[in-house]
């Protein structure tokens, strides 16, 4: 059985409605989300820098890291040791000079030391070492110097001595620092 | 209870002859009212019914078992004026339609599989569903079809995460919550349960579609953000070869002190393809080749691909073939240059397009191969069946300094499903689907997992105004052939939901639904030390779990207006994220369970047509609340605004096309924090396009990051700076 049916609209067929003031609104709706702002921007480098000039060549087997930390006053305990600020990124295990940076908020630091950590020892107060610090008279373990940070500018030229078969323990670094 | 099942099958077997007898046929053409030539995949639903079909390339169309009696049929499709039309149908007769389709309305938003592994209109969806058509992802020059993807609605890129309505975060593509289909077969990668675009053939690719929401109902584990749908082009019936060539530059950067080359970058590729008939077979075959200078150091790529479809179909059977290949090398930067990690003359604080010394060589080989097979058959009477079998390979090797990791991850899937429609009123999907997984891998070790579903689906259409669909899955996770009775790998995932017809242009759509993603290998067994990141394996991981739903409302306005807005939740139990600590060895990443979050939101789409067509746009805007409940504060990597726009200018061949994504800078990211060097930025993108068109030949010209914004959505990566392309069409 076959027979062909005519379809008839509906009432609620859709009818085009033209309306210019909206479609012109709904464009500049789209305009306004164009707006740019907020972009990355270039950021100068704010911290210190320098060379680490080693007197030897450290144990490889034995380094698990070697960084450079700065402490804004020199530590009177054990525990002011882990008052450090965001250390530098790992050095060199291998040869006798390497740059470094450690980026570091605007301010004046009193102690900025060569940290060499042991491998296999987890146990911090034991696996660290000081290999060297920054000094007026440019050895390894003589007095302190401190430096200044600027806002938004490199301290360059925080040269360190890093004496790696000299080192000294946590509890010989506070017995010599003053 | 058995009983009264047993009753209702009993009473619905009876009532199918009886209701064979009182149906009718609908058939006819739909036809475009201004040139009189066919109009194909146009939708015809009759209304109150789950009756629905599709126009075909002549604009033919046939309805059967419609119920007789005076009923209503709605008609629909892209680019036209939607009409409803009463039909009278008497039983056991054919009533033969000519319908005909004003070309000036907005664009609704097509077809749509993946909701309900159904063919829908988009507007009968009770979920939020996005459709790229395939002109809108030929207008972009993608590389990938991740490039448009990114477009749709309430979709982010965080660096590899694809990220629907906030789900993901950022993982590194690690245990990504959207599934990943290729023509409706799962297709994530076995070991990181990642997304590879590349395996996608970009120039036989018909449409995407972006289903928001838990899939988990249908789809099992990894669907619990949403679902991703690539639907390749059928093999055409007239031989028809394809090129594609497209090429470009990248600008300088915004800034004159992150200029690193010396040297214009620049990137090209080629694409071939060709289909025909061969006797009964339908067939198209595919290749393309690409290289990328990239714009940052060490950032090449160099990519190949093929693909093959066969396509043999009778009057009750339809046997598809899809096989893939796709390789890429490329260089693979974790991080941009800090100061003192490379050369910088400029001495600053980072220098986004360089890499940090030791970085400069590492390098990603990747390999990814897949096949599957898929049957349909068509029963007598109201039921057919479709098999599926797959096979799909990721093998890869990646160069970190000295370290080298690889993994090289086997899946094999199958899917069994029956599509059953007893009476006008009921659509009944019913199958199982299983996986097995075998990953072999130095960061991973050796494992295997077994996935095991059960699912079902029912689709009633009650009234004329409502439709309900309701569903669950049962799927079951043995890793290394673990108890079937741990409960942790196991889930029920039920979904509801409904349409409302509210008038002929008013939908209300309602679904609430349980979601759930078992942990990948990665997520459960990465132990590796890589650029200063140790990955720390959590083989304690439990799966995720989470109630979402949403409710919406969509209406034609005007003739040139149509709108979409919904509100939507996610509600997670043991969400999967990267826990990051800084210890002394450096960042430590391990995957765990944050107990209770949420991410719920706010979606509106405005479509349009203006000017008699010649303007066509969308706008759409996205408000997401994050939140980790244990500790108040936002989830990471989530916006809480993302905005889309796009407007395309037509003019005889010409088009002009301008498209702009924003989203708000993150809240929270996990690893740098630093506010001087790790700024969080909002992402702003504008591109610019304009294509000629002249017949079939095609000649494009696309500005992306027009305004050479520079922003990051994962820390330390910089996302592409202004680059300008060509590409030439040719179809013969």
């Amino acid at each position: 059985m076959h027979s062909s049916f005519s379809a008839a609209p509906v009432s609620s067929d859709f009818k085009p409605v033209r309306n210019r003031n909206l479609q012109l609104g709904f464009l500049l709706a789209l305009a306004l989300c164009a707006a740019c702002a907020d972009a990355l921007d270039p950021v100068p480098f704010q911290g210190v820098s320098g060379i680490l000039t080693y007197l030897s060549e450290p144990d490889s087997a034995s380094t698990d890291w070697i960084r450079v930390l700065a402490y804004r006053d020199l530590p009177q305990g054990e525990l002011d040791l882990l008052a450090f600020e965001p250390p530098s990124d790992t050095l060199p295990r291998q040869g006798l000079s390497a740059p470094y940076v450690v980026a570091l908020e605007p301010e004046e630091y009193a102690w900025l030391v060569v940290v060499w950590k042991e491998r296999g020892n987890d146990n911090l107060l034991e696996a660290l070492r000081a290999a060297g610090w920054y000094t007026a008279s440019g050895d390894a373990f003589s007095a302190p110097a401190s430096f200044r940070v600027a806002a938004d500018s490199e301290s360059a030229g925080i040269n360190v001595i890093a004496d790696f078969e000299n080192m000294l323990t946590i509890a010989e670094v506070l017995e010599v620092l003053p | 209870m058995r009983r009264l099942a047993l009753c209702l099958a009993l009473g619905l077997w009876a009532a199918l002859p009886a209701a064979a007898q009182q149906s009718g046929v609908v058939s006819g053409r739909v036809l475009d009212a201004s040139t009189g030539t066919p109009v194909s995949t146009a939708a015809l639903r009759v209304v109150g019914t789950v009756l629905l079909t599709f126009a075909d390339d002549s604009g033919r169309f046939e309805l059967r078992g419609v119920p007789a009696g005076r009923r209503r049929l709605w008609v629909e499709r892209i680019g036209y004026a939607p009409r409803e039309l009463e039909v009278m149908v008497g039983a056991g007769a054919r009533a033969e339609l000519e319908i005909a389709l004003e070309p000036q309305a907005v664009p609704l938003g097509g077809v749509v599989v993946a909701a309900t592994k159904r063919e829908l209109s988009v507007r009968d969806a009770p979920v939020s569903v996005a459709v790229l058509e395939q002109d809108e992802l030929r207008l972009r020059i993608p590389a990938t079809v991740a490039d448009a993807v990114a477009y749709a609605p309430s979709v982010q890129f965080v660096g590899e995460n694809v990220n629907i309505r906030g789900s993901s975060g950022y993982s590194r593509g690690t245990g990504t919550r959207v599934l990943f289909l290729l023509d409706g077969v799962p297709a994530n990668a076995g070991d990181s349960g990642g997304v590879n675009w590349d395996i996608v053939p970009l120039t036989e690719v018909s449409r995407v579609e972006v289903v928001k929401g838990a899939g988990s109902a249908l789809y099992g584990s990894s669907a619990l953000g949403g679902v991703v749908n690539v639907v390749t082009a059928e093999p055409p019936e007239q031989p028809v070869t394809r090129v594609r060539l497209r090429a470009g530059f990248y600008d300088d950067p915004p800034d004159p002190e992150w200029i690193w080359a010396s040297q214009t970058l620049g990137y090209y590729s080629a694409e071939l393809s060709h289909g025909r008939r061969l006797g009964p077979l339908g067939v198209w075959l595919r290749g393309g080749w690409g290289n990328d200078d990239g714009y940052r150091e060490n950032g090449d790529l160099e990519r190949w691909n093929t693909a093959l479809r066969l396509r043999l179909a009778g009057a009750a059977d339809t046997l598809s073939l899809f096989g893939s290949w796709a390789r890429e090398d490329y260089g693979a930067p974790i991080v941009w240059c800090m100061r003192g990690q490379c050369d910088d003359p400029n001495a600053l604080a980072f220098q986004p397009l360089r890499v940090p010394f030791d970085a400069a060589d590492d390098r990603t080989r990747s390999d990814k191969g897949r096949v599957h097979l898929t049957h349909r058959h068509r029963w007598s009477g109201p039921l057919s069946s479709f098999q599926r079998l797959s096979f799909q390979r990721n093998d890869w090797e990646s160069r970190f300094g000295e370290t080298r990791l690889g993994a090289v991850a086997d899946r094999f899937g199958g899917e069994l499903r029956l599509d059953w429609q007893p009476g006008s009123w009921l659509f009944l999907i019913m199958g199982g689907e299983g996986a097995y997984t075998q990953v072999e891998a130095d960061l991973y070790g050796s494992h295997d997992l077994t996935d095991l579903a059960l699912f079902a689906q029912a689709e009633l259409g009650l009234t004329s105004w409502l439709t309900l669909t309701a569903g669950a899955r049962g799927d079951v996770r043995l890793v290394d052939g673990g108890p079937l009775s741990d409960p942790r790998d196991s889930e029920l995932s039920p979904r509801l939901g409904a349409v409302l017809s509210l008038d002929a242009v008013t939908r209300v759509r309602a679904s609430l639904g349980r979601g759930f993603r078992a942990p990948t290998v990665a997520e459960l067994f990465t132990a590796t030390e890589v650029g200063g990141f140790r990955v720390v394996p959590n083989d304690a991981l439990r799966p995720e779990r989470c109630w979402a739903g949403e409710l919406g409302i969509q209406r034609l306005l005007t003739a040139w207006l149509w709108l979409d807005v919904a509100g939507f939740f996610y509600e997670f139990e043991d969400l999967i994220e990267g826990d990051t600590i800084l210890s002394e060895r450096g960042i430590e990443i391990q995957f765990e369970n944050l107990p209770e979050a949420r991410v719920r939101g706010v979606e509106a789409t405005a479509r349009t047509s203006l000017f008699g067509d010649r303007l066509r746009g969308h706008l759409a805007y996205t408000f997401l609340d994050s939140e980790d409940k244990s500790t108040g504060e936002p989830l990471a990597y989530r916006p809480q605004h993302l905005l889309t726009a796009s407007g395309t200018l037509l003019f005889r061949g010409l088009e002009i096309g301008v498209d702009y994504r924003y989203a708000s800078a993150f809240d929270r990211v996990q690893v740098f924090t630093d506010p001087r060097t790790d700024a969080l930025v909002p992402m702003r993108e504008l591109d610019i396009g304009l294509a000629y068109r002249l017949g079939h030949q095609t000649i494009r010209f696309i500005v992306d990051n027009a305004l050479n914004y520079a922003y990051t959505t994962i820390e330390r990566n910089l996302e592409p700076i202004r680059r300008y392309t060509a590409a030439l069409e040719l179809e013969f």
